[in-house]
């Protein structure tokens, strides 16, 4: 895709009466890092750029986003948000659709798709201690890395997000304007959740207990969610307190299963909250276990249809019940 | 979709269970926990996640 496409679709989205400003990305400050760019005046749209490195939702920004005080305040100022969109931030403004977190009307969605993006961690341990900000093309399966004046090539399977080889939605579900070719949409498939599985239950236990005990209890994983927007949040309650303060192994257990638990039928499978999680927990395999239930018990599949019902608040007689004595 | 995230991560299945009764249906009631506790104790209890005395 060019990104001479997505800056004149940028401008001609920010001219309109209604659009307030710009959620997209723009380079960063440092070595690999690229930083979401607001942008209100048109003229600002150079600033944006569209790359491997582009990792990071935006999504989340839209449900961050605070509504002025009154009414007629409100109304003076136009209503909706651009929003740079790829495929699994789409399927993620598809789920808040479908949940009226966010009415339709307030976004204008420039979709854009996605090869996939790069692992910070990986990049990080390939090119160590680069400081200044590295710019990455990608061209015929490689990724030409441009540090400190010297180009790189590196074949894209080797930097490339491990949850962006699953990804199944390339292209935007939904979107106002499409930037770049309709990518296909790959298969359902969940092998190495199967595979997990298989394993014996005490394996399992022993695999979750000294993964949980590594969890520093951040929660950096809750807040860059671009679904977990309530604003009573259980994890923080107090009345009744349902999980402790203390971060050991079982509070910090209690803690990730409520957090799975949230998203059960809702997680579109973006990986922010493993992208962002200081102690490189396996997050999204439990989230994935989940979405995999999901599909299999109910053929329902997060975030592509914005006219579904959300999963756990239907109810069809065919569901399966053997849970129940 | 609970019980199948516990099961994932090594808790037994057979700790959670869940069943409709009526406040009518007495009998039910008795059965099902006389059930539960009965498979309960032959599983014994859950060592792993046990919260620390404070």
């Amino acid at each position: 895709m060019s990104i001479q496409k997505l800056k004149d679709e940028a401008a001609r989205a920010l001219g309109r009466k209604d659009v307030k400003y710009l959620i997209g990305y723009k380079k960063g400050s440092y070595g690999f890092r690229v930083s979401p760019a607001f942008i209100e005046p048109k003229e600002d749209v150079d600033q944006l750029i569209m790359s491997p490195l582009c990792n990071m939702s935006l999504v989340k920004y839209v449900m961050m986003e605070e509504a002025l005080p009154s009414l007629t305040e409100q109304a003076k100022k136009p209503s909706k948000i651009a929003i740079v969109a790829r495929g699994c931030d789409s399927r993620a403004i598809n789920l808040l659709l479908e949940e009226k977190g966010v009415p339709r009307e307030k976004l204008y969605i420039i979709g854009v798709s996605c090869t996939g993006a790069i692992d910070q961690r990986k990049i990080e341990a390939r090119f160590p201690q680069v400081t200044e900000p590295a710019e990455v093309t990608e061209e015929n399966g490689n990724y030409i890395i441009n540090v400190n004046g010297q180009v790189h090539t590196v074949p894209k399977e080797e930097l490339l997000a491990d949850l962006c080889k699953l990804c199944r939605y390339p292209t935007p579900v939904i979107y106002d304007k499409l930037i770049g070719d309709k990518l296909p949409t790959k298969p359902f498939h969940y092998d190495e959740i199967k595979a997990f599985e298989a394993l014996p239950l005490e394996e399992r236990l022993a695999f979750w207990q000294q993964q949980f005990t590594k969890c520093v209890r951040c929660y950096a994983c809750r807040n860059v969610c671009p679904l977990c927007y309530s604003t009573i949040c259980s994890l923080e309650s107090l009345t009744p307190q349902w999980l402790r303060r203390s971060v050991d192994t079982s509070e910090n257990f209690m803690f990730q299963i409520i957090r799975t638990f949230h998203l059960a039928g809702r997680c579109i499978g973006c990986g922010e909250c493993e992208r962002v999680c200081p102690m490189n927990l396996p997050l999204m395999k439990l989230n994935r276990k989940l979405a995999q239930d999901a599909k299999l018990l109910f053929g329902y599949d997060s975030g592509t249809d914005p006219k579904a019902k959300p999963l756990l608040t239907t109810f069809h007689s065919e569901d399966p019940q053997d849970f129940i004595l | 979709m609970l019980r199948k995230l516990l099961e994932f991560s090594g808790i037994n299945p057979q700790r959670l269970q869940m069943s409709w009764v009526s406040a009518s249906e007495g009998k039910k009631f008795a059965d099902v926990i006389t059930g539960i506790t009965k498979e309960l104790k032959e599983i014994g209890p859950q060592n792993a996640y046990l919260r620390e005395a404070v």
